[in-house]
């Protein structure tokens, strides 16, 4: 069995997990998404098509009499599995409606909300889970560094859909990095607020970040960058899915202090991304110098397109790359 | 054999009511850290880790750990209702829960400690009179 798809499927209950095994080793490693809600069948998603899990043959785009039923019990045993029989080591995340097994693997939870004070306080009634395959594709990010270089260390932020790849390029870029790829081995420090990036468990990281790396594990990406930045001397700080106000923040200290910066935001185009108010704030942080789009489909991590942030901004506003830099005052640490 | 068993049971929701307060550590988590601290958390641990539910886990090894121990049936009711809620709440209801337990269980040990003074006195009053009433016999 792949060892990350079987580490996936952890993640269901006895009954389910039994059939998830079973699936044919081709499509274990094809398939992206465990897809389990109450009362409905079992999907196996491969970025292509989504499969029908059956008791007595393999998965298939039609359902047929024996397609798997997740039930009630079966929602509630997953549940259980993930948050390792204990609701308040999982509360954070439960609230944010997801958590991050064993593996780096995102498993999303939904159900009914409990609201106190506006805000998600718990779910109750897990309607489904939704279990996202980690998987590590060492060399996906060689492309980016055969076209910027050493200009990764400007900042780069990369954009695209969901399940796009922007961790599995984050991670790579990372490794790499780290390794020595540009020259020499440079100090990172991983800001891994959702425990995707590095997937640590019992403080060792399950994927390979480095020699160089560290880790600084479920801390809110402002406060990490600020306390990485604080404590750990990092030439590069990486995070993942930039948005928050408070972020920005954290990067314009960042930037001061002369620390590269290169993490992922959502954005499918780079329009979509000018759009989003705190997207335009962060490229004006002057925390990058490079915006990377990857493109959607069955290709994780593919490039689709680059742009200098002065050119982006050319573009849409006419504002030019140099003065772009004399607003934002950025001071590059030489490496 | 009863105290002994209780006290190992204070021990371990004291900690556990620690660590959750400090760490907000997983039950299985917690269980493993103590395995070595009682027959009935060493079960529990073996039980989770051949694949059982934690509550499951729980109730099996309370049931088979408790046997030959001199314990009560309120004793092993307390254990099993303290399983039952681990773990299902948030940070706050588990601490208070664990706060609970506490309480009953030193209230259990203090009448089990009663119990064995009192026990110990009544088998060494025995003992003389028997061995009093031995010697008449020999005599």
């Amino acid at each position: 069995m792949e060892q990350r798809y079987e580490e996936a499927i952890q993640a269901a209950g006895a009954r389910l997990r039994q059939y998830l095994e079973n699936v044919p080793p081709r499509m274990q490693e094809q398939t992206q998404e465990i897809r389990l809600g109450a009362g409905r069948p079992v999907l196996l998603f491969t970025g292509e098509a989504s499969y029908f899990l059956n008791a007595a043959r393999p998965p298939s785009l039609q359902m047929g009499e024996d397609t798997l039923i997740a039930s009630p019990g079966d929602i509630q045993s997953a549940f259980q599995r993930i948050c390792e029989d204990s609701v308040y080591a999982y509360r954070r995340e439960i609230q944010n409606g997801y958590v991050t097994i064993q593996g780096g693997h995102r498993v999303g939870i939904c159900g009914t909300a409990v609201v106190q004070d506006g805000k998600v306080s718990n779910v109750r009634d897990i309607s489904s889970v939704n279990i996202r395959v980690a998987r590590e594709k060492p060399g996906v990010s060689s492309p980016l560094f055969e076209i910027l270089g050493p200009h990764l260390l400007q900042g780069v932020l990369i954009a695209g859909p969901p399940a796009s790849g922007k961790t599995t390029v984050l991670r790579d870029i990372c490794r790499q990095i780290s390794r020595g790829a540009l020259g020499k081995r440079i100090k990172t420090a991983v800001v891994d607020e959702r425990g995707e990036i590095a997937a640590v468990c019992n403080g060792i990281p399950q994927n390979d970040l480095g020699p160089c790396c560290d880790v600084l594990d479920g801390y809110p990406k402002g406060e990490g960058i600020l306390q990485a930045i604080r404590c750990l001397s990092p030439q590069v700080v990486f995070c993942d899915e930039l948005g928050g106000w408070e972020e920005t923040q954290a990067i314009q200290q960042g930037v001061h202090a002369g620390v590269s910066l290169i993490a992922t935001i959502h954005a499918a185009s780079f329009p979509q991304l000018l759009k989003r108010p705190q997207a335009r704030a962060l490229l004006e942080t002057g925390a990058f110098s490079f915006v990377v789009r990857l493109g959607a489909g069955n290709q994780v991590g593919q490039l689709a397109e680059w742009k200098r942030v002065g050119d982006l901004f050319a573009k849409t506003d006419g504002a030019s790359a140099s003065s772009l830099r004399l607003r934002c005052g950025r001071v590059f640490r030489s490496v | 054999m009863r105290v002994e068993f209780l006290e190992s049971f204070l021990r371990f929701v004291t900690a556990c009511q620690a660590e959750i307060q400090c760490c907000a550590i997983p039950v299985r988590r917690l269980i493993a850290r103590h395995k070595d601290d009682g027959k009935t958390w060493a079960l529990c641990h073996a039980f989770c880790e051949q694949g059982e539910p934690f509550h499951q886990a729980w109730k099996n090894a309370v049931l088979q750990g408790s046997k030959g121990q001199g314990v009560s049936k309120k004793d092993v009711q307390l254990l099993l209702d303290f399983g039952d809620t681990l773990g299902e709440s948030e940070t706050e209801s588990q601490l208070l829960h664990c706060a609970l337990t506490i309480r009953l269980v030193e209230e259990q040990l203090s009448a089990a400690r009663a119990e064995r003074a009192q026990k110990a006195k009544l088998y060494s009053m025995l003992g003389m009179f028997g061995g009093a009433a031995f010697v008449l016999v020999l005599l």
